[in-house]
């Protein structure tokens, strides 16, 4: 599911015509969200309501210790054909005009595999995935002319950015009603950013031209420990801590500009670069409740926790500062016929970006998501096909007029057709 | 001729061409001698056999692997093929391959795929026993015995066979409660499977068919009266093809013997009925044919020499 990830793209246009200025503090990938993209093919449909379930490939991300619980050897992909996003800035522009910016695009969110172990050792499970954490692609071109003082704006941006981990795990069944598992994954982050901006007024600085540049890349290892516990046959409580952290992180920034006032050309053409713009990784704990209530039907939840994490970079300085999150996730799943269940999810993404004050300036967007999933599927004794959607809509606060503490409502939507196969041999 | 013409030339020819190939090939369709429906229905009744057959030797040769000794499988082949022509039912397809198991066994899948074990073939003492053997496999496939068996169950039995392997498959309750309903074939995956989803029983696919057909081979077996067919014409084939009668006889005895030495269950012990009450059986169809007068081959010499090239990792050979 994609989310708004140019919130920080602003172009920051003051309300006073005269002092129009063009500012960037320009594009991350979304590091602020955690569920913009739902993993695997029958946890998409519950909603990521997973880890009390978490006995296919998708274990390795939402519990290992749930791979324990396999039926059967496993291989599984999700293909999404589509996504979606549309962001509204309301009357962002010049405080009379909404800015939208559109994206969509097709990415792979999710393959696995899963293998029982049991001639190595009786109850022991191995998993493997490579999953989407959040993508974007955006070919994004704005123009504006004649709006009072402002006779042209015209604006570009592009936008290539993802975050995908690879990880293995291993389940254990202790006893009967337990499995405890290890995972050790790699996360990479791989951003690009590029926005070419141009204003001319009537007034004032009458020209001003701006290029940015932004690069984000890091890779790091992220170490999971999962229980699964069945207190009874029909219930079973997951529970799954994370913790990873970075081994290399280069960011790069490069603002070109070049503004004309009263036939005075300023050129001052910047380059920053940071070893350290997204900090740690924060601390990621879940934890989920699983209700077998019959063959046919399946009931789920989730909550998950992920710990508050400062940029410190003297670059970058607060634009990757995450708060604490805390998501919610239900699930349910029912058989209609033998072959065809019906998933249904609902489930937040919130925001760790901390929420805009009036009191300060230049502050990253905040939008808070809640998000559905409904998916059907098409189940064979060795197989099962799944398609659906999912759907987040997002409310939040903007601050996009440079130096004006005014805050603008976001409105967002966002949504995924989703198509996912599973093979168990 | 200039470049205009010669291009109206040559695309009028390829047009030409094109149709009368189309016409041809067409008339060539058209001869093709078409089937009646009761014809159509055993095409596709052999078709579905084997298909199944294929599936569960598929799922054999997965669970066990093939042993892989090409002049052995040869020899078994060769064995097999032999005693199958002296069958009732020669014209069939057979198929003879070893399995790389221990265990003392053989199987019969439909549509004629015929699997021993390397056990069995290590705890054989000559080609006659071999022979009758795999004349009892081979009865089993020209007697459609499995096939017909999966076709007749009710909607019932399948569900009770499904839950009872599901069930056997996730022994521990909290495995149970995590199973999901087994989705159903589909008949548009395959055109055989419509077929037998149009036959008189449950209605089963392809895929379905040879699950189930696992579970009679390796855990409920066939009904008794089947096995004791297979046995009563197996030993008749091997006899037909100038084997020693009494050779499955004194396999089943020897079987017995060291079964009762190593206090030994196998799964066939499971699926197949009593060694006593199976040898009654062969006494019998022995006494009605009046084996007693009939000198047949042992072939122990040509046995031993294929043999030889048997790796032998069990411990308890039937000797």
């Amino acid at each position: 599911m994609k989310m708004t990830r140019d919130h920080r793209l602003i172009y920051l246009i003051k309300k006073s015509i005269p002092l129009l200025a063009l500012v960037s503090s320009a594009a991350s990938a979304d590091q602020m969200h955690y569920r913009n993209v739902i993993t695997g093919e029958r946890a998409q449909g519950l909603g990521g309501a997973y880890t009390g379930v978490a006995d296919d490939a998708s274990g390795v991300f939402y519990n290992p210790g749930g791979l324990a619980f396999a039926q059967s050897n496993d291989i599984s992909g999700s293909a999404n054909a589509f996504y979606s996003k549309k962001v509204t800035f309301k009357k962002a522009f010049l405080g009379v005009s909404d800015f939208v910016e559109e994206s969509g695009g097709t990415f792979a969110p999710f393959f696995g595999v899963m293998q029982k172990l049991g001639k190595v050792l009786p109850g022991l499970v191995g998993g493997f995935a490579y999953y989407t954490l959040d993508t974007e692609l955006k070919d994004q071109d704005d123009l504006k002319t004649n709006l009072g003082a402002l006779q042209r704006f015209h604006r570009a941006a592009n936008i290539r950015a993802a975050t995908f981990g690879a990880t293995g795990a291993l389940g254990y069944r202790v006893s009967p009603s337990l499995g405890l598992g290890l995972s050790f994954g790699y996360i990479k982050v791989d951003e690009l950013t590029q926005v070419s901006q141009n204003y001319t007024i009537t007034s004032g600085p009458n020209y001003l031209a701006q290029s940015v540049r932004e690069s984000l890349i890091a890779h790091g290892a992220q170490l999971g420990f999962g229980v699964q516990w069945a207190p009874s046959a029909q219930l079973s409580v997951g529970a799954t801590v994370r913790s990873g952290s970075y081994a290399s992180q280069k960011y790069s920034q490069v603002v070109d500009k070049v503004k004309v006032d009263a036939g005075v050309i300023d050129a001052s053409p910047t380059m920053a670069n940071s070893d350290n713009p997204l900090g740690s990784m924060p601390l990621e704990l879940r934890a989920g409740v699983a209700w077998f209530a019959s063959p046919r039907l399946l009931l789920t939840s989730d909550i998950d926790f992920h710990e508050a994490v400062a940029d410190t970079s003297a670059v970058t300085k607060t634009l990757y500062t995450r708060e604490s999150v805390t998501n919610f996730a239900l699930g349910s799943e029912y058989y209609m016929t033998a072959s065809i269940p019906l998933r249904l999810g609902f489930f937040t993404n919130y925001d760790a970006t901390p929420t805009p004050k009036t009191s300060k300036i230049g502050q990253p967007d905040h939008i808070d998501y809640m998000g559905t999933s409904m998916f059907l599927a098409w189940a064979q004794p060795n197989s099962q096909i799944s398609a659906g959607i999912v759907v987040q809509k997002g409310t939040g606060k903007s601050q996009k007029n440079a130096s004006d503490s005014s805050l603008q409502d976001i409105d967002a939507l966002a949504y995924t057709l989703g198509f996912s196969a599973t093979h168990s041999f | 001729m200039d470049g205009p013409k010669l291009i109206a030339l040559a695309l009028l020819t390829s047009v030409g061409l094109t149709v009368a190939c189309s016409a041809w090939m067409k008339k060539e369709a058209t001869d093709e001698p078409s089937l009646s429906k009761s014809e159509q229905l055993i095409l596709d009744d052999y078709k579905a056999e084997v298909e199944v057959g294929r599936n569960m030797a598929g799922r054999l040769f997965t669970f066990y692997g093939e042993y892989q000794n090409e002049g052995l499988k040869s020899y078994i082949n060769s064995v097999g093929q032999y005693v199958a022509r002296n069958g009732d039912y020669p014209d069939r397809r057979y198929m003879f391959s070893v399995l790389d198991s221990d265990s003392v066994n053989a199987f019969a899948c439909p549509g004629g795929y015929i699997l021993v074990t390397r056990g069995l073939l290590e705890s054989a003492a000559n080609e006659a026993e071999i022979a009758a053997i795999l004349g009892h496999e081979a009865a089993h496939v020209g007697k459609k015995h499995m096939f017909n068996s999966l076709r007749a169950m009710s909607k019932e039995q399948v569900e009770k066979a499904e839950s009872e392997a599901a069930a056997r498959k996730r022994p521990d309750k909290y495995s149970r409660a995590r199973l999901r309903p087994v989705g159903d074939n589909s008949d548009s995956g395959s055109a055989l499977a419509k077929f037998l989803t149009t036959a008189s029983g449950a209605g089963i696919g392809i895929l379905q068919a040879a699950k189930l057909g696992m579970g009679l081979l390796l855990e409920k077996g066939l009904d008794k009266d089947l096995e004791f067919e297979a046995d009563r014409e197996g030993v008749k084939y091997a006899i037909r093809a100038g084997y020693d009668p009494k050779a499955l006889d004194r396999f089943l005895e020897r079987l017995a013997e060291t079964k009762k030495k190593n206090n030994d269950k196998t799964v066939m012990d499971v699926t197949h009925p009593t060694i006593p009450d199976r040898r009654k059986v062969i006494a019998d169809i022995l006494n009605r044919m009046g084996a007693d007068q009939i000198v047949g081959a042992v072939g122990k010499d040509r046995f031993e020499a294929a043999r030889a090239s048997l790796v032998v990792k069990g411990k308890d050979k039937v000797k």
